[in-house]
Parts: structure tokens; C-alpha cells; sequence
């Protein structure tokens, strides 16, 4: 786990939506990655700024389900993403907007 | 048992489609009414779930006020997709939302899903909401200004690049239904009622920078 860390995109990356879901497609690296609905929710909230535990809190409540749980799956998601080469963790840059810290399940800067 | 469903939709045609469908189904429909006044004698009687379209007089809190037997999970209707829409149901108290151009077999999956006790909202609109929940958790700027997130201060830049919103979706690599719902936010925070306005407004506030 590395504190201080959030989830951005890897620039190039593209995102084709489709009637039967989404891909990411890296097309340098000619990779693509299917998304179900919830991970591309959670690739549409990789906005650099937004940390893990705010989607977790986020989806927990949502969902109504332990935010444990839900940490570790979201924390699962991105690491797929982060594997796949479409998503990065970057240093969180505080703003007046941001709150608490990042916890990221398994990431590096 | 059969699931016992109580509907609300002051369609009354589409409403007694939707019962004939459900009935056809397994479920057993309580009644099919077009206010939440008129739900509220049905609601003495057991009800697993409420399929409530938003523009039912008396709404989502009324039905569930009146259900004081039991809880009773909603499942709101619309018309449209609308993301101002979904947050106020489930703000409401809906455990679901589904969109009346959703196909049958869409509103049976929602039902089952909030039979099982789970919450049920539009793949396409999931993206949005999660933004908005993540944004109400933040806490406001001193001045009581609605700040715009950094996503939606990407969102007003590329519009006031004149961007439409599919390339704004491809600039941010996001959904085209999700880039909708950033822009409705971005008007809406501006006080705005068009796109146009809010790049006027963005820019009277030097929000943006004047290209």
C-alpha cells in the first residue's frame, strides 16, 4: 500500500463506448481492455484529483456495503487497470477541494 | 411466494402493460395506482417492491411515507435519463432507477437486484452519480461558492474551446453520457441555463481564460 497516491490515465489512451460496453485501447502498444459498467465508473473517476478512498466511501454508500470490502475490489479494479498500462498512480496534489489521505491498495508511485 | 409489487404511474396504458408483463412473469401486482395518496390503502397490505415513476403526484417520499406496515423498496421510473433525476430518487429513498425506454427484461433484472437487497442504477449513468457522491463528500469553499471539481474545470475549459460533448468525452477519454453530465453540472453550478451561458459566465468570472 503506498499513501499519497491517486489514479490518473496514461495519456493515449482511448476509450471506445459501444451498446455492449467499453474498451480501452492503448493502440501504440495495440492493447485493449474491456470494461464493465463499474469499471469504467471507476476509470471515469481516475481524474488525478479523486482518491481511492473517496470512491470507495462513494460506492460503499451507494451500494450500501462494508466500505472494506468494497476498498479491496475497487482496489483490485485499478490494479487491473494499472497492470493493463491505461492507468498510472500519480502524487495527490491537495487542493481546498480534497479531503483526508489516499490510501492505494497495491500501487507505486 | 410470489413478489408482491404495487405500481405508480399516472400512465395508466403503460402501467397496465407493465402489470400484464410483470403478473406474466411471477410477480404478483397489488395494485397499479397514479398517486401516492391513492397507494396509500394498498400499502396496509405486505409490498416487496414500488415501481414509482418521478412524476407520480406525492413522488418517492410520499409512497414511502405511506407504506407505515412495512418498508417498502422503490424502484423509480423515467421517462428520460437524467442524471438530476436519479440522485433526487435516490436522495428520496429509491433503491433504484431505470429509464422507461429500458427494454421489460431491464425492469425485471432491476427487480430481482433490489429483491436481493442490492441498488440498482443505468451502467450509462453510474460514472456520473459515483462524481456527484464523491463531490457531495467534499466540503464546501468558505465563501459558499459551489466549487467546480477539477474534472468539471476540464469540462468548462473545453467548452469554452467550443467543444460539443462528444469531444469533450474524447479529450478526457470518458463516456459521451457521462461528459453530459459533467456539462449539466458545470451549467448548474454556474448558475447558468445553456452551454453558452456558462462559458459567459465562466469568463465574466475569469473562470477560464479568453481565447
Amino acid at each position: 500500500m503506498t499513501t499519497g497516491s491517486v489514479p490518473r490515465h496514461v495519456p493515449g489512451v482511448v476509450l471506445i463506448t459501444h451498446p455492449g460496453g467499453a474498451q480501452l485501447v492503448r493502440s501504440a502498444q495495440r492493447v485493449a481492455v474491456d470494461l464493465d459498467a463499474t469499471a469504467l465508473a471507476l476509470w471515469e473517476l481516475c481524474d488525478g484529483e479523486t482518491t481511492v478512498d473517496e470512491m470507495t466511501l462513494a460506492a460503499a454508500s451507494l451500494f450500501d456495503a462494508p466500505p472494506a470490502t468494497v476498498e479491496r475490489d475497487i482496489g483490485a479494479a485499478l490494479q487491473a487497470l494499472v497492470d493493463a498500462g491505461a492507468l498510472e498512480w500519480a502524487p495527490q496534489q491537495q487542493s481546498p477541494s480534497s479531503v483526508g489521505g489516499s490510501t492505494v491498495p497495491g500501487g507505486s508511485a | 411466494m410470489r413478489p408482491r409489487v404495487l405500481l405508480a404511474d399516472p400512465d395508466r396504458l403503460f402501467g397496465s402493460a407493465l402489470a400484464l408483463v410483470l403478473e406474466h412473469e411471477g410477480y404478483e401486482v397489488v395494485g397499479h395506482v397514479g398517486s401516492a395518496a391513492e397507494a396509500a390503502l394498498l400499502l396496509q397490505q405486505t409490498v416487496d417492491v414500488a415501481l414509482v415513476n418521478v412524476d407520480t403526484p406525492g413522488g418517492i417520499a410520499g409512497i414511502l411515507r405511506a407504506a407505515t406496515r412495512e418498508p417498502v423498496r422503490v424502484i423509480a421510473m423515467s421517462e428520460v435519463s437524467d442524471h438530476e433525476e436519479l440522485v433526487t430518487a435516490l436522495h428520496d429513498g429509491a433503491r433504484g432507477y431505470v429509464a422507461k425506454d429500458a427494454s421489460f427484461e431491464d425492469v425485471l433484472a432491476a427487480l430481482r437486484a433490489v429483491l436481493r437487497g442490492q441498488a440498482v442504477v443505468p451502467p450509462a449513468m453510474l460514472g456520473g452519480l459515483l462524481h456527484e457522491l464523491v463531490q457531495q463528500r467534499r466540503p464546501a469553499a468558505p465563501s459558499g461558492l459551489t466549487p467546480l471539481s477539477r474534472r468539471e474545470q476540464e469540462v468548462l475549459e473545453l467548452l469554452a474551446q467550443g467543444h460539443a460533448q462528444e469531444g469533450i468525452a474524447k479529450a478526457l477519454v470518458i463516456s459521451p453520457q457521462t461528459a453530459r453530465t459533467h456539462i449539466q453540472k458545470v451549467i448548474g453550478k454556474l448558475g447558468a441555463h445553456s452551454r453558452a451561458e456558462a462559458v459567459a459566465v465562466a469568463l465574466r468570472h475569469g473562470l477560464v481564460a479568453a481565447s
